[in-house]
């Protein structure tokens, strides 16, 4: 049953983990960089919380230690203790099957921009949603050279290498999955999530996200991580009310406890 | 058995050189056998632990090598998995294949890739996997590449590789087995971001090049199984089932095993694991029995040699020895053999020459002839002496008889009135004469044995001492007389006292007659045991050895003519010969002679003292029938009788006596065995005719086989002559006394 969700009534309908642990509901960032759509009346929110499981949150160190005793062996990966780290690598948004049309069109503004910056050999942001049509900034932040690149079909290219301080811009006309990576340091990775509509967030630290200015309508929403299948959920948004949803990821499966 | 037996019987048959000889071949052999046997199983045993030691260093540095090529193989897989498009080719195909979209691009590019790095790094296989175990590129040095979308997740190193929350602790190599051939490969997780992409697997060809190599490193052989088969590399005796021995023996130790008949230390090194999960191993091979038999052969060959040197010459040896042994022994016994061939044996045999054993043997054998000698000589002695006896025996009983028609005549010539007393001398003469002669006979007739002998328990010290003031007597004064006795010893013998006092006598005065100029006599008498010895010892002149070889014939004498008979000594041999005693002499010219008579002991209690007084035997007031043509001999026994109380009716011949017979009652008839008409045991016969119930005492001077039939018992029926009258009043009280018995209890 569709819930119709007040704004007044947003602290009493807080994640009850959220609540617990910081007693108080601050409204989400929206990770939207795109231009709002202009305010209209009858809009509603989505929100909700994000659980990772642990199979994503380990990962094993880089390299063997030979000089241990005995054989080689790899140590095994180290869970951590909490997994805010890795809220920032999921991406929450809205599916374009559907209303999509309706949604891109309404999103249909000036050319948003973002920025991935290369600095101490690794990717910032790790993962960079974007509307799709944004430009998308490569500077380099590091002392060496890097060549940023992707064999992704949705957007395949090869910026080149290029020292300190330059920069190289890239817009994302296509969405879909663009995983990026450097050509001279094999462990730098990143992706570019070009998305068709801006109702899209990163969870915070604590896995709370807000989707905000919705139009009404039923949709289904996704939760994106690079190591899985996107994991999706059906979301009615009524006008005035907010939409809770709660995303397990990845989803639990008998292997994948 | 029977072989057993068998072998004895030729073993006793064979010459004690052969059977020397080969008992030395044959023990030599044995130690050479087992020296052989010794040395080759401490052979066996030290090659064993040589090998079981190297197999275990092997197996380390075999391990060693292992570990080093794992970590280099790692090292290799960890730098191609950071290889600039890998990582980011496996990425972006897997973010798109999450959406549907399986971009075929990508893969070639990375084979292409893996291809090159798979020549480069020289290795014979390199792969990768996504992060599901299935084969995303591959390439192949040599043979066919594994296809892209085959499943290798069954292979644990691959899951260990993909999980990463599991701890890879074995870090070991695996093996991946495949149509073309095997491959140890190492398994390393490709990374981005701290994320597992896949795996990389690079790896070597397991083939006849790796067991090759392994070779070069090792003398023994190499294998490698894989599971519960053979991969490569032969041992002898595999296709015998050799490989299921194998194959089953322990996992890690080195072990001795038996493999088609042939012995073998086998070591394990553990090479991985198969996709399947079935373990591989190198196994380290050394030919136990084959090394053994290599480093035996050479010794045992030469101790053949040289053992069967030493066996030949310990046969040499045995045999040598047994002939100095036995050659003095052939010796001596030709020397026996001519001895007996000539029936004499003559000199000694030498046997300075000869070992111990020889002249021990000769020495006894000596000893033996000695004896035999001395036995022979004795033996040839008796003979001579028992002739003689003989002789002497016929000779004396029939002079006896002529002696008695001698006397007899004279006699009743002396009756003849008509005699002047010239004839009166002349006739005396000739009955003294019979009288020594009748002396005479009786001796001889005491060498020859013919005597009867009535023996008594008598105390053979006693008897010296009764005798003793008699003998001093007889030596006269320049001669003194010692007497030892060993009363303790109760030196008693069952003999006849009067034959024995005849003995002591004789012997006394044989030792008188060999001191003239005075001297002294010894007797001892002694007990040891069974026997009772009689020593009479002179200080005279001695006896030679030729007179000795004589001394008991009769009428040997070495006295002058008419001075000894020559019966004396003879007449101790005849008693002590019947007595069952011995008689020996141990003599020196000029130191004197010791005659040793030796009696056998007697246990008996002595006869009851009495015997030796007349007066102490009980008289009687029977009446006795006295039947004896000799007057004198009639008068003595008619006087003793009578001075006992008896009353006596005397008759000198047949007609007589049975006239008495007749007339009155008798209790008791005492006759002269021989009479000239009618014999004494036929004049008993008659007067038991008359009077059954009386007793009949015999008396005479012979012991001659005629008497044998009538029963005589001496002592209680029969009367020796000479007697003496307490002897006759014994005999008569004793058979009255046993007469009277038997007719009571009748």
């Amino acid at each position: 049953m569709p819930l119709t969700v007040r704004r007044p009534f947003l602290a009493v309908f807080a994640v009850p983990l959220v609540a617990l642990v910081s007693g108080a509901t601050r409204p989400s960032r929206p990770a939207v960089h795109a231009g709002r759509a202009p305010a209209r009346v009858a809009t509603g929110r989505i929100e909700g919380s994000v659980i990772i499981s642990s199979v994503l949150v380990a990962r094993r160190p880089r390299f063997r230690i030979y000089n241990d005793p005995g054989p080689g062996a790899l140590p095994p990966a180290a869970a951590r203790a909490d997994s805010s780290a890795e809220m920032h690598n999921i991406v929450i948004y809205i599916a374009p099957a559907g209303a999509g049309a309706a949604l891109s069109a309404a999103a249909g503004g000036g050319a948003p921009h973002a920025s991935m910056t290369q600095r101490d050999e690794t990717f910032d942001p790790h993962v960079l949603p974007v509307l799709r049509g944004s430009t998308v900034d490569f500077p380099n932040g590091d002392d060496v050279f890097h060549n940023v690149f992707s064999l992704s079909s949705a957007k395949a290219f090869d910026l080149g290498r290029y020292p300190k301080g330059s920069s190289r811009s890239l817009t994302f006309d296509k969405p879909g999955r663009v995983d990026v990576f450097c050509h001279i340091h094999s462990d730098m990775s990143a992706i570019v999530l070009v998305l068709d509509n801006p109702y899209f967030a990163s969870p915070d630290t604590r896995g709370h996200f807000v989707i905000d200015s919705v139009p009404p309508g039923d949709y289904t929403v996704i939760g994106f991580h690079q190591r899985i299948k996107p994991v999706q959920q059906h979301v009615r948004v009524i006008a005035g009310e907010t939409a809770k949803t709660v995303f397990t990821i990845p989803l639990p499966s008998p292997e994948s406890p | 058995m029977t072989v057993f037996g068998g072998l004895k019987r030729v073993a006793r048959r064979t010459r004690l050189s052969v059977k020397l000889a080969w008992l030395g071949a044959a023990l030599m052999a044995l130690v050479v056998a087992a020296t052989v046997i010794a040395l080759t199983l401490q052979i066996r045993t030290n090659t064993r632990r040589r090998f079981e030691d190297e197999l275990r260093r092997n197996q380390n540095t075999f391990a060693h090598f292992q570990q080093e090529k794992l970590e280099q193989l790692e090292f290799g897989a960890s730098l191609i998995s950071r290889t600039a498009s890998l990582p980011y080719a496996l990425e972006t195909y897997r973010a798109e294949a999450m959406s549907g979209v399986r971009r075929a691009d990508l893969g070639p590019t990375v084979q292409q890739q893996l291809e090159k790095l798979v020549l480069e790094s020289n290795k014979d296989i390199l792969l990768v996997t996504d992060d599901s175990g299935r084969v995303f590129a591959s390439a192949a040095r040599r043979g066919i590449p594994v296809p892209v979308g085959t499943d290798l997740s069954r292979m644990r190193e691959i899951r260990q590789g993909l999980d990463v929350r599991e701890r890879i602790t074995r870090g070991g190599l695996a093996v991946l087995r495949r149509g073309d051939g095997d491959y140890q490969v190492a398994v390393y997780p490709v990374e981005l971001g701290g994320y597992t992409l896949g795996t990389l697997v690079l790896g070597e060809r397991l083939d006849s090049s790796f067991v090759n190599a392994a070779r070069a490193a090792f003398d023994g052989y190499v294998v490698v199984s894989i599971g519960n088969s053979i991969a490569s590399g032969t041992f002898p005796g595999m296709k015998q089932g050799g490989a299921h021995t194998l194959l089953a023996a322990p996992a890690n130790e080195p072990t001795t095993l038996v493999i088609a008949g042939e012995e073998f230390v086998v070591a394990p090194v553990p090479l991985g694991e198969t996709q399947d999960g079935a373990p591989v191993r190198m196994w380290l091979l050394q030919p136990l029995t084959r090394t053994v038999r290599a480093l035996t052969r050479p010794l045992v060959q030469d101790f053949l040699v040289y053992g069967l040197a030493a066996v030949l010459f310990a046969a040499l040896g045995a045999a040598l020895l047994a002939r100095s042994v036995l050659r003095p022994f052939d010796r001596f016994v030709r020397y026996l053999r001519d001895g007996t061939a000539a029936e004499r044996i003559e000199s000694r045999f030498d046997s300075s020459e000869a070992p111990a054993e020889v002249a021990t043997l000769n020495e006894s054998f000596g000893e033996l002839m000695d004896a035999l000698r001395l036995s022979e000589a004795q033996l040839r002695q008796a003979q001579k002496l028992e002739a003689i006896g003989t002789l002497a025996g016929g000779i004396a009983h029939d002079f006896n008889n002529l002696l008695t028609v001698i006397s007899g005549f004279t006699q009743m010539a002396l009756a003849e009135p008509g005699a002047g007393p010239a004839v009166r001398e002349d006739l005396g003469q000739v009955i003294s004469a019979a009288e020594r002669a009748t002396v005479l006979t009786r001796q001889l007739l005491a060498f020859s044995r013919k005597q009867v002998l009535m023996p008594t328990v008598l105390d053979l010290g006693d008897s010296v001492e009764d005798l003793a003031p008699m003998l001093r007597r007889l030596v006269g004064e320049h001669i003194s007389i010692r007497i030892e006795t060993d009363r303790a010893e109760f030196p008693r013998v069952l003999a006849d006292r009067g034959q024995i006092e005849q003995v002591i006598i004789n012997l006394v005065v044989n030792a008188r007659d060999a001191m003239p100029l005075g001297g002294r006599i010894v007797i001892c008498v002694g007990r040891s045991g069974t026997a009772v010895t009689l020593v009479v010892r002179d200080t005279g002149s001695g006896i030679s050895d030729d007179v000795r070889e004589r001394i008991f014939e009769p009428f040997f004498t070495t006295k002058e003519p008419g001075k000894g008979t020559g019966l004396g000594l003879a007449t101790v041999y005849g008693i002590v010969q019947q007595s069952g005693g011995t008689i020996d002499l141990t003599t020196a010219v000029g130191d004197g002679t010791a005659f040793t008579v030796t009696l056998p002991a007697s246990d008996e209690p002595l006869a009851s003292g009495a015997v030796s007084a007349f007066l102490a035997v009980p008289g009687g007031s029977e009446t006795i029938l006295l039947v004896e043509d000799e007057p004198s001999v009639r008068a003595l026994a008619q006087r003793a009788l009578e001075s006992r109380g008896y009353t006596v009716l005397a008759a000198g011949g047949h007609a007589d006596a049975l006239a008495f017979a007749a007339r009155t009652h008798i209790d008791m008839l005492l006759t002269d065995v021989v009479m000239p008409e009618m014999a004494g045991p036929k004049v008993a016969e008659r007067f038991l005719a008359l009077q059954p119930d009386s007793a009949v005492v015999y008396m005479s001077g012979y012991a001659d086989e005629t008497l044998r039939p009538f029963e005589l018992d001496a002592g209680v029926n029969f009367l020796r002559k000479p007697f003496t009258a307490e002897e006759l009043v014994r005999i008569v009280r004793l058979s009255l006394d046993t007469t009277a018995a038997s007719a009571a209890a009748r």
